[in-house]
């Protein structure tokens, strides 16, 4: 379908009362989670995904996409005004955010990175308008091996990104897969790891699964912390503009945010928090006063703010387009799809062009939404931070209980939660990214199912690669970004640390 | 670490022959990586993992909750379990005295009760008559 066709196709399907409600839902829910430090759109998206069982997928995945983007917006109020990242893709943004509130200049900081948002937020869905069904043509032409190639290539790279040794990040995605071959086998229809339980026959839910290890562990680290009583600066409607410097300052960041944060979501791994960073060096790199970053500096602001929602809008692309989810927030998008019977990939344009569009119109009219909600509203969404936590935290667990017992009736997945929260827990300790272990309990299916066909058809034959230069090209990029690195600090001692560590 | 890494294995070895091809190589995978990040933690000690909250208490007290609502839920039905675990998590959270956190619980149990009948959320019974 013609892009111009499809966006008017998905506009009709987006005035439905149904997805406008969801599309409203996503927006403010994602700024509330945005704006709270603590809970983030994961934890969120894990939460309601049982819930958006009830709706129909189109409303389903607007809700989730709505919740993903709309905490890009969120994040940086915090950020700004508390000095404390509401999410970890505005940790950046504290950096000079909270020194322009210092300076009485919070209001132009909020406006900044809420324009900034939305100016990189709409590009994406534009570039995501254009690329999504292109990369989806190509990956019409794949085969059993393209897709084990693409899992096991997401899996190589996104263990490179996560932080933490690249050994543990090995063994992480190695349990994760593990976890993933608990139950009935898809190729045989043979049960293993269940140990004689009933309970497992099914492999585990993703939605006990996600939800312990990002909402429960996350309450958990929340809860352990001795109550803080933030300061919240109060904003005037008045003090949301900023001056004409201040405007001419910003553009160029936004304009460079996105385009440095767009590529950043088609990579596998924590994208949009990546993203942030290399924005913010990338402006300090290039300033012309960089000795003001650090004190307050708006190019800070408005870079990483715009770069992460560009990348926001960069990570639907694989997802759509591929149907394998290169982010954590993208695999539980993945999960509200299949839900529904609904799978991206390439043949989502054709089969399902309500979804699509649907999708596609909703985040445009999503990012005018949430440029409303962020800034003559933004005073709203702090009031928020001064909610009592203990009451805040209880309804949370309520939410989760609630939405992951719904699923199947079933007492068993509230165990898992209850155990997955822990393990999140403990690996937050760790400093070990949940989302190691996730990524492959989502894409081990098809990781596991696309092996076994090559093989078949290959007839064990590894030579059967080389016919294949996609899968091989792919291999060859994943196995790259795992024995280069290893090899250049094999013959550099020097410890070069390019990026540095957001999940600490 | 360890420990984990030798579950797994037990786990990888003891798949059914065919369909087992893919957990085996799983298990070798998480051995291989086991043994990577043990050599690699001999010759290069990781830092320590980060210091308990000053409330850590507050960590198992939490599931203890949540256990009691899952423990709860069938036999004794969805508003006692909610009103015991909403009263729970806001005692041990928040500084109130205990009957009104029993408040607390009571209330957003028959409040969410009635939102989540709304939105068509089977939730059991139990004891209760409605």
């Amino acid at each position: 379908m013609e892009p111009l066709a499809g966006l008017l196709k998905g506009f009709t399907v987006l005035a439905a009362a149904d997805n406008l409600i969801a599309l409203t839902a996503g927006a403010v829910l994602g700024t509330v989670v945005g704006v709270l430090p603590g809970l983030g759109p994961i934890g969120a998206m894990a939460i309601l995904l049982p819930l958006s069982f009830q709706m129909e997928a189109t409303a389903a995945v607007i809700l989730m996409a709505g919740i993903y983007y709309g905490a890009q917006y969120g994040g940086s109020t915090t950020s700004i005004l508390v000095n404390i990242p509401g999410e970890s893709t505005s940790v950046v943004t504290c950096i000079d955010g909270y020194q322009m509130t210092k300076r009485g200049r919070a209001g132009a900081a909020l406006a900044v990175s809420a324009v900034g948002s939305f100016v990189a937020g709409t590009i994406a869905v534009v570039l995501l308008m254009i690329f999504a069904p292109l990369l989806a043509q190509f990956a019409l032409r794949f085969g059993a091996a393209e897709y084990f190639a693409l899992t096991a290539f997401g899996l190589m790279v996104l263990s490179r990104l996560t932080g933490g040794g690249l050994a543990i990040a090995f063994m992480l995605v190695g349990i994760g897969l593990a976890l993933k071959t608990v139950g009935q086998e898809t190729m045989y229809g043979i049960a293993r790891f269940t140990f004689g339980s009933l309970a497992l026959w099914q492999g585990l839910e993703l939605t006990p699964v996600v939800v312990g290890l990002f909402g429960i562990a996350e309450v958990l680290i929340v809860a352990e912390e001795k109550a803080s009583d933030a300061q919240v600066h109060s904003v005037r409607l008045r003090e949301l503009l900023p001056t004409r410097e201040e405007w001419r300052r910003s553009v160029g960041p936004i304009l460079r945010g996105t385009a440095v944060g767009f590529p950043f979501g088609l990579i596998p791994g924590p994208a949009a928090i990546l993203s942030t960073f290399a924005s913010y060096a990338l402006e300090r790199r290039v300033s012309k006063h960089p000795e003001e970053f650090g004190k307050g500096a708006i190019e800070g602001v408005a870079g990483p703010e715009s770069a992460n929602n560009a990348a926001a809008g960069g990570t639907l692309v694989p997802l759509l387009s591929l149907g394998v989810p290169f982010a954590p927030p993208m695999a539980l998008l993945l999960g509200a799809f299949v839900i529904h019977g609904v799978q991206p990939g390439p043949l989502l344009m054709r089969e399902h062009p309500e979804v699509f569009w649907g999708l596609v119109a909703s985040m445009y009219a999503g990012n005018v939404m949430l440029l409303i909600l962020n800034l003559p509203l933004v005073g709203l969404f702090v009031s928020i931070l001064r909610l009592p936590r203990d009451l805040l935290l209880a309804f949370i667990v309520l939410m989760s209980v609630v939405g992951v017992y719904s699923v199947n009736n079933s007492g068993f997945d509230l165990m898992v939660m209850l155990v997955m929260g822990l393990v999140g827990y403990a690996m937050r300790k760790f400093r070990l990214s949940a989302a190691t272990l996730v990524l492959p309990l989502v894409i081990g299916t098809l990781m596991e199912e696309s092996l076994i066909r090559t093989l078949m058809l290959a007839r064990g034959d590894v030579r059967y690669f080389l016919g294949r230069p996609i899968a091989l090209g792919l291999l060859a990029v994943g196995i790259a970004s795992v024995v280069v690195p290893a090899l250049w600090r094999c013959f550099r001692p020097r410890p070069a640390q390019v990026t540095p560590s957001p999940l600490d | 670490m360890y420990t984990g890494g030798a579950l797994r294995y037990q786990a990888g070895t003891l798949a059914t022959p065919g369909p087992g091809l893919f957990p085996v190589s799983v298990g070798v995978l998480i051995l291989v990586a086991s043994g990577f990040s043990l050599l690699a933690e001999y010759a290069r000690p990781s830092p320590p993992p980060e210091a308990l909250g000053q409330d850590w208490w507050k960590v198992p007290a939490m599931c203890a909750a949540i256990w009691a609502f899952a423990a709860l839920l069938k036999p004794a039905g969805y508003l006692i379990a909610s009103a015991v675990l909403c009263g729970l998590l806001v005692f041990i959270l928040g500084r109130r005295p205990w009957w009104v956190a029993l408040g607390i619980g009571l209330a957003t149990a028959a409040v969410s009760y009635y939102f989540f009948s709304l939105l068509g959320v089977p939730l059991p019974a139990g004891l209760l008559p409605f």
